[in-house]
Parts: C-alpha cells; sequence; structure tokens
C-alpha cells in the first residue's frame, strides 16, 4: 500500500482512489461523496472542519505507523468526542449489524458440524455484548462528562459538584478485554474450526471482522493517547481553578 | 527481517563450540539454548529460522520433528554423540556427531545452508498443548479458578498460571470463553451432559 502522507492541497477524490477504506471515515466528518475535484483544505473550510484534524485522522488510519501526536493533542475535545461518537455510530449502524448478517449467512448455510459454528456465534454474541457495554458507557458517560468537563474549564467553574472525584483515568483500562476477544474470534476461525462451511460466506465474515478490527485499533488508540490525556489535562486545570 | 540459527543442547561445552564453528561461515544471528519449556516459546515465536542444530535425544526434537513437516523450509540438524550414532534416518536433513572434527561439521552444515536460501518458521510447533496444559484448559474452560485448579492437580498457583500462559501462547487464544470454544470444537471437553454454549 501506498504510505504518503496526505496532505490539504490533495484532491479528496484521488486520495478515496489510494484507499477506498477511507470513505466511511470521510462520513464520519459529515462529508459525503460528489466533491468534484475540490481538495481538502477548500472542502474542510466549506464545512467548518478542521482541515488538520481531518488529515490527521484519515492519515492515522491509511498509515498504521503514522500518528501525529502532537497535531492531535492540539485539537479541541469536543471535535474529537464527535469525531468517537459519530464512529460509535458508524458501528452501531453499519459494522456490528453487517458482521451479523454475514454471519447469520454463513450459519443459514451450514449443513455438516454446525455445533462448531455455533460455537462461534455465541462467542461472538458474548463478544458483542461486551462491545456493545463499552460503547454504552462512553457515549453515555464518559463523553458526557468531557463535554462538562470543558464547559468548567472555559468558564473556570469547579466539577465537584457533579462528578465528585470522578475521573477519567477509571475508563482508561478498558479496551484490552474487548480487543483480545476480537483476536480469539479471529484466531478461532483462521486456526481451528474445520472448514466444513461455505468458504467464500466465511471469507466475508472474516474480511468484515478484519476490517472491523483495524478500525477498532484506530478508534481505541485515539481515544487512549489522545482522549484521555486531553481530559487529564482539563481535570487537572479544573482542580486547580 | 534477520535470519536465525538456534542450537539445542543441553552442554554448554558443545553449545557453544557449535556456536563458535557456525561464526566462522555465517553472519546470520546465532542463538544458543537449553531445553526446556522457554525455548519452545521462543522457536514458536521466531518467524526467519534458516537452520535449528538440535541435541537428537531431547525428547523436544521428537516433538519438533513431529510438528514440522517435510516440506518445512528450514533445515534440522541432529546432533549425536559417538555411542548413539545411527544410520541415517531421514528424520533429519543432517545428522552430525560430537566426535567429528570441527571442520567436518563446519563443512557439512555450511554446504546444508548454501542449499537451503529460504528462511521459516515452526509452523505448529505451539499448537500441540502437553497432557498437563490439556488438564489445566479443561478445568479452566469448566469454570474453576486458578486455585481449584491448582488444588486439584497439586500444583501451585503459580504453576497454574504458567501453563495458563503457555496455553494462551500456543493457541493464541486469550479469553476463557475464547478457549472454552476451542477446546469443544477440538474434543477436549464432552458435551453429552452439559450445554456447551453455556461453557462460553
Ligand atoms: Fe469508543
Ligand atoms: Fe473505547
Amino acid at each position: 500500500m501506498n504510505m504518503k502522507i496526505f496532505i490539504a492541497e490533495d484532491e479528496l477524490s484521488w486520495i478515496i482512489q489510494q484507499n477506498y477504506l477511507l470513505l466511511p471515515i470521510i462520513n464520519r466528518f459529515g462529508l459525503s461523496l460528489g466533491f468534484g475535484d475540490k481538495k481538502v483544505n477548500k472542502i474542510c473550510d466549506e464545512k467548518g472542519i478542521s482541515s488538520d484534524f481531518f488529515l490527521a485522522i484519515i492519515n492515522t488510519y491509511h498509515n498504521p505507523d503514522y500518528f501525529p501526536e502532537e497535531a492531535l493533542l492540539s485539537v479541541s475535545p469536543l471535535m474529537i468526542i464527535d469525531y468517537l461518537q459519530n464512529t460509535h455510530a458508524y458501528y452501531l449502524e453499519y459494522s456490528v449489524p453487517r458482521i451479523e448478517s454475514l454471519l447469520n449467512k454463513l450459519l443459514e448455510d451450514c449443513s455438516d458440524h454446525c455445533t462448531e459454528l455455533n460455537m462461534i456465534e455465541s462467542f461472538y454474541k458474548k463478544y458483542n455484548e461486551e462491545f456493545l457495554i463499552h460503547i454504552r458507557n462512553e457515549d453515555e458517560k464518559i463523553f458526557p462528562y468531557v463535554r462538562d468537563l470543558h464547559q468548567y474549564a472555559e468558564n473556570n467553574h469547579n466539577n465537584q459538584v457533579k462528578y465528585g472525584k470522578y475521573s477519567i483515568r477509571q475508563f482508561e483500562k478498558e479496551h484490552t478485554n474487548v480487543d483480545e476477544k476480537l483476536n480469539d474470534l479471529k484466531n478461532l476461525l483462521l486456526k481451528y474450526l474445520k472448514p466444513a462451511y461455505n468458504q467464500n460466506l466465511c471469507n466475508e465474515f472474516l474480511f468484515a471482522l478484519f476490517q472491523f478490527e483495524q478500525d477498532l485499533k484506530d478508534h481505541a488508540r485515539i481515544e487512549d493517547k489522545i482522549l484521555v490525556p486531553k481530559v487529564l489535562e482539563l481535570e487537572k486545570k479544573i482542580n486547580n481553578a | 527481517m534477520p535470519e536465525h540459527i538456534f542450537i539445542i543442547h543441553p552442554s554448554e561445552i558443545i553449545r557453544n563450540g557449535l556456536k563458535e564453528a557456525c561464526k566462522d561461515f555465517t553472519d546470520l544471528n546465532i542463538t544458543v539454548l537449553q531445553d526446556g519449556n522457554e525455548t519452545l516459546n521462543e522457536l514458536a515465536l521466531t518467524q526467519n529460522i534458516r537452520a535449528l542444530i538440535i541435541d537428537a535425544t531431547l525428547p523436544m526434537c521428537k516433538e519438533i520433528l513431529n510438528q514440522t513437516d517435510t516440506a518445512h523450509s528450514f533445515k534440522i540438524i541432529g546432533i549425536y554423540y559417538p555411542a548413539d550414532w545411527p544410520n541415517r534416518t531421514g528424520e533429519f536433513d543432517m545428522e552430525v556427531n560430537t566426535s567429528m572434527s570441527i571442520d567436518k561439521i563446519q563443512e557439512l552444515i555450511g554446504d546444508l545452508l548454501d542449499n537451503q536460501p529460504r528462511a521459516g518458521k515452526i509452523e505448529s510447533i505451539g499448537h500441540q498443548l502437553s497432557d498437563r496444559e490439556q488438564e489445566v484448559l479443561k478445568l479452566l474452560v469448566l469454570g474453576h479458578s486458578h486455585k481449584e485448579i491448582g488444588s486439584s492437580l497439586n500444583i501451585s498457583i503459580h504453576t497454574v498460571i504458567s501453563h495458563r500462559k503457555n496455553i494462551t501462547l500456543k493457541l493464541g487464544i486469550k479469553s476463557v470463553s475464547g478457549l472454552a470454544v476451542y477446546a469443544i470444537i477440538s474434543g477436549f471437553i464432552e458435551t453429552d451432559n452439559i450445554n456447551p454454549e453455556s461453557l462460553i
């Protein structure tokens, strides 16, 4: 894959031709197709998006070795949260239902060794349950907390009244378990499941898992490396106010 | 990626002698190891193995030979003591014996590696769980705690945890429910009397 770093003067349609997996990412910024030959900076200006943030996100997604920590840390927490929340919506509305329907197709097609596939299904369900709890916790608790915190910081308020001693630190450790299970699921399919299933359907299921996994890794990295440090900084600022 | 030669032998003198001998004709990474679980783990995690030079009498050696198919892309060289010197069995890609001169050993191994440009990895060395590991796996996925497993197998918690680590390393599966799926589809657990899905 081409490991170029995309810049503000690149045409967005050209970027997508380099890596079509970026399509869902640009949607998360409220951008959809039909941008003619407009360049990134123009499109971002029109939509009121920070082109630095936009580029940082698509470049990190495109290139796993690229992570402009400083550029990302200079972005407003509100912008980061919007992006993360749109990503959650994409998972809930698209990724998860898609994975489930591919798994169902695989199960419907099964005529032999079905107990094994049923085990895979149960395992997937368990994984998904944990995943949904994780996402819901962020949407309902963490993100509103960060929004409040941001507002307090702007107004020089103290957050003790509403949140007491709560800190974002309590949420930092949660990613590993969820990642682990997705990886286990992949390995079970790749290494141990007897291939008594429709191969094409299984491949589709796996492709969807791989793509989901990559997306999640990128997502978790932004939460762990950008969101958490930014919030810790806010907490410190407020506690000293 | 760097390529590796592994030398595995219980005798330090032989290990280091072979290492010096190999240094003369190759600049590949040479790692000397004693036998043991750690060694198996290290091998299983190494991607680019050019050659494995190993004491032919080690139990581990059998395991490696059993689990690497004949088309493995690296060479396995068996080391014998003169007393055990076999008729060539064909199990190894080459056999050497400790009474051979260094020159002779260098020549044999050097030629073998020249004809062997490709490095590879031990495909499924991990895949096979030891009997003990299978016992731990079973109890674990049936819902027993580390402590319970320790007392029913008469081993310390520390040992249970180390088995657990090795199981995960070998199988590539970390979560207990993932291990349960593995144990059921591999037939380690009788599912006549339990609902397998209740284990997940
Ligand atoms: Fe998230
Ligand atoms: Fe998260």
